[in-house]
């Protein structure tokens, strides 16, 4: 496994509460949610500058959108 | 190497394309932060046997709300590891399957995904997930062959660990 580096992270309120409900929600810890969260931001950008793009997709009212990655 | 072995013997992963499956991987396996992760064990400079998990894209569908979990796309032994009596070959390195299951169990860990592991399964395969493994069978899927999906629970994973060590 990779060095380690420590930061420091300001969040807002929203923020953080929104941290603390997705680590409820998926049974991770915060920093586990805050690795994920990076791993697919970087994995999705990796694609979409590869000409990929992100759709979503709502089979059961046959409704298709592509999300625009800045 | 397989005549002579009536062909609902041979391994199902036979008809498996290599390079099919590994042409996506180009761009995903050299970055530290990809979803993506490849396993191998190699002896003596060969490789005999891989898996490749994904950590992206994937989400429980035992537990509720749906969780993080390791897919397991694909494992497989070499050739000279089969062992197939009818033709009185044995594997030339037994227990790689176990071995590469726990490295993926090991990364769900270190993900932070406490050890969940799903994966779907060949029909050869089921016994060894279902008994070996202790994975939760949830039935074949419609959307993926008809296979039969399978998962791994985090109390499950920390048995097989436990189990495995020394």
């Amino acid at each position: 496994m990779s060095t380690k580096r420590t930061m420091t992270l300001n969040l807002t309120e929203p923020e953080m509460a929104a941290l603390e409900e997705l680590s409820l929600k998926k049974d991770m810890t915060k920093t586990a949610v805050i690795r994920q969260a990076l791993r697919l931001y970087a994995t999705i950008d990796a694609r979409v500058v590869n000409g990929e793009k992100l759709i979503f997709e709502d089979e059961k009212h046959g409704k298709k959108a592509e999300v625009i990655v800045l | 190497m397989l005549r002579g072995i009536p062909r609902k013997e041979w391994p199902q992963s036979l008809h498996w394309n290599w390079a099919r499956k590994a042409s996506p991987l180009h761009n995903l396996l050299g970055n530290p932060l990809s979803g993506v992760r490849l396993f191998g064990i190699e002896v003596g400079g060969e490789w005999q046997g891989l898996l490749l998990a994904e950590c992206t894209g994937h989400r429980s569908r035992a537990d509720a709300p749906s969780k993080e979990i390791v897919y397991i796309e694909y494992v497989e032994t070499a050739p000279w590891n089969w062992p197939l009596p009818r033709i009185d070959q044995e594997a030339r390195h037994r227990a790689l399957g176990p071995q590469l299951f726990e490295m993926a169990i090991r990364w769900s860990m270190q993900l932070g995904f406490k050890g969940r592991i799903s994966l779907h399964s060949l029909p050869q395969a089921e016994e060894f997930y279902r008994d070996h493994c202790q994975m939760t069978d949830l039935g074949l899927d419609p959307n993926y062959d008809e296979l039969r999906y399978f998962e791994l629970t985090e109390p499950n994973a920390k048995k097989y660990l436990s189990r495995r060590k020394p």
